[in-house]
């Protein structure tokens, strides 16, 4: 549902910022300003590396949101069933029913539950708010870098492939070739 | 643009000023409110924004922002303040510097920006209406060689052509001390830039550091300061081994056999000793560059701070002349302008000061007109001694108490001044030092045309809701000033100043808002210009000799080498071998970050959150021998002083080099420093060491330093 | 059909969630869910037991479901009449009050009890277990009057009660058997930092002891240590551990060892008779048949169970124990699914002392068999959860394992990028 293409990605953060954005996320602005300002990511960036092996230079960013698994280990994890999938497969948390408990968190895989700062849950929500109007999502509209796709798993696929497809068929070997 | 949606929303388009971008936006307005930011996906930037653009919300409904004029009633920097009105507040200003005309001569007054942020026309404009050279700017070592440089060899500033427009794309793309896909700075956007990388067969970065795109380069990891070198060493490759353009060479270069023989003193195998760059990669990278056309290079300000910024930029040009890649499609290009011509000329219309800028005698390329500015270090020690000529300045968008060398110097001269005004959205710690501080109003909250270099396009601000408070635009205090001070050269209004500014181009400021972007894209741009008459009649380029001056009849006019040569960093393990052994480590310091810029943004919570505190990346062998950790705070000393920062270990360099971030201050910490004694890497640097001959650039990327960790209670 | 289902808690409830989501999708009609628990109260999270006597949580929001659960799931209830027994031959369980119950299926769900030790005053007034609602409501209502409270057993549980009573404002002892704590989730090497936080925090911490009495007097209560110290107490709460409570399946022919003994279906020995839940052994995936009184093995666990009652045939082979220690100022936890001998396992240990970070993997031919953390991002744990749950291999990434932040990011395939050019350019 969600592909971040790593090879892409420049961790600029502007998913992590745009999606603040979106959702009108904390921290909020304060007077004095705050030192550590914290607030919940729905989508967040990692670096991995740089490590030199062999003269090579092995880095890449990738940025990580909830999956929207199939099988979502968070939902089973919940105790209070705070956590469902809508029919199109986008995850949703009932933050009424929400105890803030984090067991959603020990078990996803990708860190991706979040928690406001009243303590409940919030989940990436595939902005669908944005996909129904026919838009893209707020992460993979801004992105420079166009690394973040966002559909149905087949045409996520589609584009993967095409990718692939397009570092074999380039006539000399490229500096981008994986 | 502005739609009636519903009742109460609103929705406009504008452009965002919070880097040198300028990306169109979308701004969603719901009774008075902002509500929602985005990217025009139906523009020039595909509809992409940065974090910082992104977070401008936040800038706007900050409750540290500076609402009203104030005038200090106290100290300097006691941080008493009285409320006043604009009125009063200009009339102050105005009369400081008119009195300090009068009784010193124009030359006492310094008008100072920070970054260019598309207003620096009008920064230029008061600056010579009023009559004095003295530019407190940065240019020195940011920007100003690039403009020098391109100007005297190439005659306008050539940019990197990732469009396409020509037919085609760039095949090599050099990144040469640059991060354009995190800064998109100087008039290039990372959109562009990644969208021609897909496209190119080749990608060179030269760079300290492994920075974001290194796993996907030809990285040539080279020694801070040494870059003049490694240029030359490519040009020794290339010519001698007949890969240059020999067409171009031959028909538009002047003195290429005066170069020839100046880059014989560069041999790979010694280029390879001076710059740490394996031979191998300095041989490959010529070839790439040489043989798979069109290529073009993208120039990082780190170049250009240090004491051979000249010639370092000088040799670069030089590169990218002998192989062909200027005015090709896919190379680099001066864009022809949109209808509105150079917006520059609405600064450079009003004739320049008689009196030539402090340091013109010594750095003769700095002070050289069109662009003629002072040499700031000289000029700040002139109010320290007190031999002058400042003694009133006026400060729009600038913290220089964080961004220029040797903070301690910089304060001793501010408080020595007869006057300092401030204009800011925030108070910075130069602001808490001032006489009178005015608010200045956010891009959202601005009507301005944006014109950040010239290139081809300009765009407009447009205002979407109002300025918190009294704050006003930049425009609107330089021209409310200006018309007290040089009635001659300003305007009744704002909407009178932007009319006049669109002129060239038939339309008006009204029109301009509903149009957004005058550009000159795909067929309107034209390559090629020097075979045509576009700068000289019967053809060349706008240079005395016509030609792309390889050899430069102007650096030798003004009594500099004509030819680009290498001089080693003032302190290195090679110059300055005993102060290497007490520090031993090579200090960069100002690596650009995709969340701040500068000083800016350290109160921008969803920012800050990013990174709360300033890092230091530290090689992990070289941090295991001084027995620091992952996230340890750490002192980081010069002969100057030192400061905190966080360590972070970073294998993707030598671990004889140490990079720190600058631009640091804490806006949370008390006033009226902020916290701008701790870890602020402006005290590690010095205003002393020799400056670049031609330009005055200061040394902020090749110094050293000694590590080690803060002990506790520290 | 009938299915009966002994018990009330996560492993009963998913079973009943998977029992109606199938039954529409097969179109069966007739299927009567009775659910018989000795408890009264509707389904509740025991693990939050402590929130409740710190008062963070109140008792509705321990429910694991709304108001309206049993009746939108037609769920005909049984609360407070506990079952006495299993005639498995005949297929009927008999209550307490001797009413019967006949079952075409039936689901054992009765969880785990606490083990009661053999400590002399075991049944004093003042004496609780932690382990019920019951027993959380009394503590509850205690705890205004008392000043002393005593833990006996520093096990997850243990520790626990100890912060939360410590948080209220009492003066906290814990006495633990073993020289160091929660020593069935982390080696004393990882149990040193969650001691260190816990007398950071004011609780007295006595290891290497057990009590032997529990006295009380009109002057002071407390309990007496085989050492011979006493600690005065005015509230004692004893969590030595659970056992599967499996007194029901005592005259059947249903198969028990430490728990009740299912197969990947949930089957007991005795056809038409499943269990789920902390009362029950299950096979993991290494084979290994283990008990797991952990809630996300549960709720497995009862789902799997309420597929292959009504005809579906799911296989959990999946038994993963993972333990979250709550109440410091950290997250600690271990995850473990292993072998029946780590013999021939890898174990790589990393630790730093300063900011008291500990982890321990134990890997069995590049699958993490054991995980222990202390300090370490939540995040993380989610990670090592799923890779021991499923037994993914992590050898391609092991030096990554012990940074800080490591996390998915760090698995995807490094790419092989740069310098292809190299060749080409030397050709």
């Amino acid at each position: 549902m969600i592909f971040v293409d790593h090879e892409r990605c420049i961790g600029c953060y502007a998913c992590i910022v745009a999606c603040k954005m979106e959702h009108d996320l904390a921290p909020y602005p304060t007077s004095p300003p705050t030192a550590e300002p914290k607030g919940p990511r729905l989508i967040r960036v990692f670096q991995v590396g740089p490590e030199i092996k062999d003269g090579k230079v092995y880095q890449y960013f990738v940025a990580i949101s909830c999956m929207h698994c199939t099988d979502p280990q968070c939902m089973s994890a919940c105790p209070v069933k705070a956590i469902s999938k809508r029919v199109d497969g986008i995850m949703q948390v009932d933050r009424d029913r929400c105890i803030g408990c984090k067991f959603c968190l020990w078990a996803c895989p990708y860190g991706a539950p979040q928690f406001d700062l009243d303590g409940k849950m919030m989940l990436c929500d595939l902005c669908f708010h944005r996909l129904q109007e026919g838009k893209k999502t707020a992460c993979e509209t801004h992105c420079p870098a166009r690394c973040i796709y966002v559909g149905a798993p087949d045409e996520i696929s589609k584009i993967m492939g095409q990718r692939a497809a397009s570092r074999i068929e380039k006539p000399r070997e490229s500096s981008l070739v994986a | 643009m502005v739609h009636q949606m519903s009742f109460g929303k609103r929705v406009v388009k504008t452009t965002c000023k919070s880097c040198h971008g300028g990306c169109r936006v979308i701004v969603a307005v719901e009774n008075g409110k902002i509500t929602h930011i985005e990217g025009d996906p139906e523009s020039l930037t595909d509809g992409t924004m940065c974090a910082k653009g992104l977070a401008s919300i936040l800038e706007v409904y900050n409750p540290n922002r500076i609402l009203y004029p104030i005038k200090r009633v106290g100290e300097r920097g006691e941080g008493k303040w009285k409320r006043i009105s604009w009125e009063e507040a200009l009339d102050l200003v105005a009369q400081k510097i008119k009195e300090a005309i009068e009784n010193y001569g124009p030359s006492s007054v310094a008008i100072g920006q920070g970054t260019g942020r598309g207003y620096n026309r009008y920064t230029f404009r008061f600056a010579r209406s009023v009559g004095t050279p003295n530019l407190f700017l940065p240019a020195h070592f940011c920007y100003g060689p690039r403009l020098a440089t391109f100007g005297i060899t190439v005659g306008g500033r050539l940019y990197c052509d990732y469009h396409g427009w020509g037919g085609e794309y760039p095949k090599t793309i050099i990144h040469w001390g640059k991060q354009l896909e995190i800064t998109n700075a100087d008039g290039e956007m990372a959109v562009w830039f990644l969208k021609a990388l897909e496209k190119a067969e080749y990608f060179i970065l030269v760079d300290p550091r492994a920075t974001r795109l290194a796993a996907r380069a030809l990285w040539l990891p080279v020694r801070p300061g040494t870059d003049a070198a490694l240029a030359l060493g490519m040009m020794n490759v290339i010519i001698n081994e007949g890969l240059f353009d020999v067409d171009f060479v031959e028909n538009w270069t002047y003195g290429f056999e005066r170069l020839k023989e100046r880059v014989q003193e560069y041999p790979p195998d010694k280029v390879a000793e001076i710059t740490w760059v394996p031979e191998e990669k300095i041989l490959e990278a010529a070839r790439v560059f040489a043989t798979h056309k069109p290529g073009c290079i993208q120039i990082g300000e780190c170049l250009e701070a240090g004491n051979n910024s000249t010639q370092t930029l000088r040799a670069i040009i030089c590169l990218m002349a002998i192989t062909g890649n200027i005015e090709r499609p896919g190379s680099m290009i001066n864009w022809v302008p949109p209808d509105t011509g150079p917006m520059e000329d609405f600064a450079l219309e009003v004739p320049a000061p008689k009196e030539l800028p402090i340091g013109a005698d010594k750095f003769r390329l700095l002070a050289r007109p069109p662009f003629a500015m002072c040499h700031v270090e000289t000029m700040l020690e002139g109010i320290r001694s007190g031999k002058g000529p400042v003694k009133v300045m006026h400060i729009q968008g600038s913290n220089p108490l964080v961004c220029y060398a040797n903070s301690k110097a910089v304060l001793e001269a501010l408080l020595k001044l007869e006057f300092l005004s401030v204009a800011d959205l925030y108070m910075s710690p130069t602001a808490e030092y001032a006489d009178v501080v005015l608010p200045v109003a956010h891009w959202l909250e601005t009507d301005d045309i944006y014109d950040m270099h010239p290139r081809f396009f300009v765009s407009a601000i447009q205002k979407v809701v109002e300025p918190p408070g009294e704050a006003w635009p930049d425009n609107k205090i330089y021209n409310e000033l200006g018309k007290r001070l040089a009635p001659q050269w300003w305007f009744n209004n704002v909407e009178e100043m932007l009319n006049y500014q669109l002129r060239k181009a038939g339309i008006t400021w009204e029109q301009f808002k509903s149009i957004g972007v005058l550009a000159k894209t795909g067929k309107d741009q034209v390559y090629y210009k020097y075979k045509t008459d576009y700068w000289k009649k019967g053809g060349g380029f706008d240079t005395p000799t016509r030609k792309v001056e390889l050899y430069s009849t102007i650096m030798e006019e003004l009594g500099y080498d004509p030819l680009p040569y290498f001089k080693e960093p003032n302190e290195s393990p090679y110059t300055t071998p005993e102060l290497y052994k007490e520090y031993p480590l090579i200090l960069s310091t100002g690596g650009r970050l995709p969340y701040y810029f500068h000083s800016q943004y350290r109160q921008n919570p969803w920012l800050r959150e990013l990174q709360p505190y300033p890092i230091v990346q530290i090689h992990p062998e070289t941090a295991k021998k001084l027995g620091i950790k992952d996230g340890d705070w750490v002192w980081i000393e010069t002969p100057r002083g030192r400061i905190k920062q966080k360590a972070m270990l970073f294998a993707g360099m030598d671990p004889r080099i140490v990079v720190a971030q600058a631009s640091w201050y804490y806006p949370e910490k008390p006033g009226p420093d902020h916290g701008v004694w701790d870890s602020n890497a402006n005290i590690l640097t010095s205003n002393e060491l020799p400056f670049d001959p031609a330009m005055g650039s200061t040394t902020f990327r090749a110094l050293l330093c000694k590590v080690y960790p803060v002990k506790d209670g520290e | 059909m009938r299915i009966v289902i002994v018990g009330n808690g996560p492993a009963a409830i998913s079973a009943v969630e998977a029992i109606r989501a199938h039954q529409m999708m097969l179109g069966l009609n007739d299927i009567e869910i009775w659910m018989l628990s000795k408890e009264t109260t509707p389904a509740y999270a025991p693990m939050f037991l402590t929130d409740y006597i710190m008062g963070k949580l109140e008792e509705k929001k321990l429910y694991l479901r709304g108001s309206n659960f049993y009746n939108q799931f037609r769920i005909k209830t049984l609360f407070g009449d506990p079952v006495d027994g299993i005639d498995d031959r005949n297929k009927r369980v008999i209550l307490q009050s001797g009413r019967e119950f006949n079952f075409d299926r039936l689901l054992i769900a009765t969880g785990a009890v606490p083990i009661k030790p053999p400590i002399k005053g075991i049944d004093r007034e003042h004496v609780f277990f932690l382990n019920k609602l019951s027993d959380a409501k009394q503590i509850a209502k205690k705890i205004a009057a008392c000043k002393k409270a005593t833990i006996i057993g520093a096990g997850a549980i243990g520790i626990e009660a100890a912060t939360a009573l410590n948080a209220l404002g009492l003066d906290v002892s814990v006495v633990e058997l073993l020289d160091h704590v929660v020593p069935a989730v982390l080696d004393k090497e990882g149990a040193h930092y969650v001691e260190r936080n816990l007398r950071q925090k004011g609780i007295k911490l006595v290891l290497g002891d057990r009590v032997s009495e529990i006295f009380c007097r009109s002057s002071s209560k407390g309990c007496v240590l085989e050492s011979g110290k006493i600690i005065e107490s005015d509230l004692i709460i004893v969590c030595v551990g659970v056992r599967p409570s499996m007194d029901i399946v005592k005259s059947t022919d249903i198969k028990t060892s430490k728990g009740i003994i299912v197969n990947e279906k949930m089957e007991t020995s005795v056809p038409d008779i499943y269990a789920a839940g902390d009362a029950v052994e299950s096979p993991n995936l290494y084979g290994n048949y283990t008990l797991n009184f952990t809630w996300y093995s549960a709720v497995e666990q009862g789902w799997t169970a309420g597929c292959n009652i009504v005809g579906i045939k799911r296989q959990l082979t999946t038994s993963v124990c993972v333990n979250i220690l709550k109440g410091l100022d950290f997250v600690a936890a271990a995850i473990t699914q292993a072998p029946k001998s780590l013999n021939k396992c890898e174990v790589l240990t990393s630790k730093d002392e300063e900011k008291g970070i500990f982890e321990k993997i134990v890997l069995d031919k590049g699958h993490i068999v054991q995980y222990q953390g202390v300090n370490v991002p939540p995040s993380k744990i989610g990670f090592i959860h799923q890779a021991v749950k499923f037994g993914k291999s992590v050898e391609k990434f092991k030096d990554q394992l012990f940074k800080v932040d490591f996390n998915s990011a760090h698995t995807l395939e490094m790419p092989f990028l740069s310098n292809k050019l190299l060749t080409c350019a030397q050709r």
